[in-house]
């Protein structure tokens, strides 16, 4: 759980630091300030973390590393590959940043390719998920919900870095994506119960294994993305030109970030609870 | 470990005959399953280290030395056949009790079965003998993963959806 919620948010935030942040910049050919620095070190932190309790997941870590023994095959081998890869472009460019920040420009493109080696891996730590012996995992809804998560947890996260000094067109990019990328997964949440209530057995015993023993944590779930609107609203309203009243985005940015946050930690562990066999 | 495991698949409903009685109808029977060594293993394809191999005779074993413990061939497997073993740290399953096999002798679960309901043998002796049907309620498709598993279903078996059966051990099986 852990493995997957940083590497999440550690693409998250490179993507949206990349497409929301970054490219505004390079396209007005703007100096980029130094401040930005810190957005792709915590990204490259989240990364390590959950590397680092990946291997203490496994029940032999010494042979950590005979598990790209299956590429061809296995979706587990394919994420390790794709952790080690998207560890490795964000590490090299975060180190690019700090040692040439004169030269950052230079090495959007880099970025660009870390963004797109994220995105990849999302989208193979899903298909790990995606299997026929889990019902209520086997479905579109998986991915979907893999990638709402990254955007939400990449735009909140910047929405919170921009509140000092970023210009006001990313600021209010960020905060609409935010509000909509929690609008659409409060929107998915009774779509897929519906989806689990008409299943099989196994999706069934999931739905009621939800309601009955982790109603508490479904509705925390759905009262903080509905906290994420209220204070991504709030943020957009707040959204002064004058650099004074930017202060008072700060509050409902980071009572968004938090609650988003919360928000995504808790829907990772009702995703977990749905690993329930088809026997 | 539960390498073999026996499900209580049970269900029952009232219906209504001809004469405005009520008669009960009601569906129990059990289902032993272990590792079904299927010929296209999901385990296998699952397994990042390649410690789940199937050897040239068709039994899908793990390699003790190259498993992570990671879990990921439980997931994968629609039976639950991977089980893991705390104590070593990897996954651990039915491997056919291969040195009894290699001995002359029979696996141990169908030597034990006092009612004969167990039978081990080629894939063309157990068609020949029982037919190619691969799956009763609640068992997965088999088309998933082809389980070398022949099964003569139990006459209640055809009746266990319409009426609602359900597996009623789940506690028992689980843990």
């Amino acid at each position: 759980m852990v493995f997957t919620l940083a590497l999440q948010f550690s693409v998250g935030i490179t993507l949206i630091y990349d497409l929301f942040v970054l490219y505004p910049i390079y396209r007005k050919k703007e100096k980029l300030p130094l401040r930005f620095q810190i957005v792709l070190l915590v990204a490259l932190s989240l990364a390590c973390i959950g590397v680092l309790f990946s291997l203490l997941h496994l029940g032999n870590p010494v042979n950590a590393f005979k598990t790209l023994s299956n590429l061809n095959h296995s979706w587990l081998s394919k994420e390790i590959l794709g952790v080690i890869i998207y560890s490795g472009l964000l590490f090299v460019i975060t180190f690019l940043q700090f040692k040439f920040p004169k030269t950052v420009r230079s090495y959007k493109w880099l970025l660009d390719i870390t963004s797109i080696a994220g995105l990849v891996l999302i989208y193979v730590m899903s298909r790990i998920y995606w299997i026929p012996s889990v019902p209520a995992w086997n479905s579109i809804f998986t991915p979907l919900d893999f990638f709402l998560a990254i955007l939400l947890s990449g735009s909140s996260f910047l929405l919170l870095f921009q509140v000092f000094g970023g210009p006001l067109a990313s600021q209010k990019g960020l905060t609409i994506l935010l509000i909509a990328i929690a609008a659409i997964q409060v929107i998915l949440l009774p779509v897929r119960m519906t989806w689990l209530s008409t299943g099989n057995e196994a999706e069934r015993l999931c739905l009621s294994v939800l309601l009955e023993q982790h109603l508490i944590a479904f509705y925390l779930r759905l009262g903080m993305e509905f906290l994420t609107i209220a204070f991504g609203f709030w943020a957009l309203f707040s959204i002064r030109s004058d650099t004074l009243k930017r202060r008072n985005l700060f509050i409902p940015s980071l009572l968004a970030f938090l609650s988003a946050t919360s928000a995504l930690i808790i829907d990772r562990y009702l995703f977990y609870i749905q690993n329930i066999p088809t026997l | 470990m539960r390498f073999r495991r026996v499900y209580e698949v049970a269900g029952a409903k009232w219906n209504k005959n001809s004469e405005g009685a009520w008669e009960h109808d009601i569906v129990a029977y059990n289902l032993s399953i272990g590792c079904n060594h299927c010929e296209e293993p999901a385990c296998v394809k699952a397994c990042p280290t390649k410690a789940m191999h199937t050897l040239p005779d068709g039994i899908t074993i793990i390699d003790p030395e190259k498993c992570v413990g990671c879990h990921y061939c439980e997931w994968a497997c629609p039976y639950g056949a991977p089980q893991y073993n705390h104590k070593p740290g990897i996954m651990q399953k039915c491997d056919f009790c291969r040195d009894y096999l290699l001995e002359g002798k029979q696996p141990v679960c169908v030597t034990a079965c006092p009612m004969r309901a167990l039978e081990f043998g080629t894939i063309s002796r157990l068609t020949e003998k029982f037919g190619d049907n691969r799956s009763v309620y609640p068992l997965p498709d088999p088309l998933l993963t082809k389980p070398s598993l022949f099964i003569k279903p139990h006459p209640d078996a055809e009746r266990a959806i319409g009426i609602g059966a359900t597996i009623i051990n789940h506690e028992e099986v689980k843990k």
